[in-house]
């Protein structure tokens, strides 16, 4: 039973390779069950954009944009969009656990999780709905994404929840695609994404609080940390792939 | 596509030959390291000039356990047909 408790790892920030090595380092934990299942809320330092894993990094990304703003750009091993990671303005979050703690089908599990999201706005008093195939909306409003791998029998899936907005740095950072753009322009892309604040002025901890509340409800849980070996292995994988151009640019 | 995905069929020619080929998009694709052996696939079988492209990314994708999410063989079947060097 003790390999269904959660693991709760307290709030951090990270750089984006370390943000992006630290789940892989935990996948692989967990995979040779010197780790249980584990939850991770995190932010980014500095500000980062992700990509997806099959993006082309020049479509989706404005380079010149993000050094000048000082923002790193990693690509994920996940599938998915660009997502702007703005410091102190969303809550990332990773869910790492055997395969067969979620439901095997890809999408339902996408519902799954979202539904822990839906839960999370509804404790703070906002009225969200998971859109599939990922996303969770808000009066039709993007407010959280999320992208989803399995690997040797490990589930992760890491998300975003964004908590203030600002749209012109976003899409100063963000390029969208362009047969996204024959559908609707720049300016009604960013009418598309809401935020918490937006919704309800509640502080920062009441989002966290309100996250971790949804993600643990009705699960055996501890508050936990980043094991030594964790660390030193995410150390490793920052280097060897997630800030390695070679990595970052493959498309 | 459905999901509003976008999925994006890079290639490049020597002469009149397609020498590489590549996808790209904010599509998922399970597990990961299988699209370039779908991109592969598709450069070796010389798939745009396939009467059945669909069919042949069918059997590719079932017979590896591969699965896209945010596109489909259909989709990629379309693409390929607009492929000229």
């Amino acid at each position: 039973m003790l390999r269904k408790r959660w693991r709760i790892l307290r709030y951090e920030q990270n750089d984006a390779a370390m943000n992006m090595a630290l789940d892989d380092a935990i996948a692989e934990a967990v995979a040779y069950r010197v780790a249980g299942p584990t939850m991770r809320f995190y932010g980014w330092e500095p500000s980062a954009v992700s990509i997806g894993r099959f993006q082309d990094i020049e479509e989706v990304v404005d380079l010149e944009q993000c050094r000048k703003l000082g923002v790193e750009v990693v690509r994920r091993s996940t599938g998915g969009g660009a997502v702007f990671h703005d410091q102190g303005k969303e809550l990332t979050y990773s869910v790492i656990c055997p395969e067969d703690m979620m439901p095997k089908d890809i999408n339902e599990a996408y519902r799954e999780v979202g539904g822990w999201i839906v839960n999370a706005l509804k404790f703070l008093g906002i009225e969200g709905a998971f859109e599939p195939i990922n996303d969770v909306l808000v009066n039709g409003k993007k407010i959280s994404g999320s992208s989803q791998s399995r690997r040797k029998g490990i589930f992760v899936q890491h998300g975003t929840l964004l908590y203030d907005l600002d749209r012109a740095r976003m899409f100063s950072v963000l390029r969208v695609p362009r047969d996204k753009m024959e559908a609707h322009d720049l300016d009604r892309a960013a009418e598309r994404v809401t935020s918490v604040r937006e919704q309800k002025k509640v502080p920062w901890e009441y989002v966290a609080a309100a996250m971790a509340n949804a993600f643990i409800m009705n699960r055996e849980w501890y508050a936990g940390d980043l094991t030594q070996d964790e660390l030193a292995r995410a150390e490793v994988i920052a280097r060897m792939r997630y800030a390695n151009d070679e990595w970052t640019f493959e498309r | 596509m459905p999901g509003g995905k976008t999925v994006a069929l890079k290639y490049e020619c020597q002469g009149d030959q397609v020498v590489s080929l590549r996808l790209s998009g904010d599509f998922f694709f399970h597990p990961e390291e299988g699209l370039e052996q779908l991109e592969e696939f598709m450069l070796r079988e010389r798939l745009w000039a396939s009467p059945d492209a669909e069919a042949a990314i069918v059997r590719f994708l079932e017979e590896r356990g591969l699965r896209p999410i945010g596109f489909g063989p259909a989709d990629l079947a379309y693409l390929l047909r607009g492929l000229r060097c």
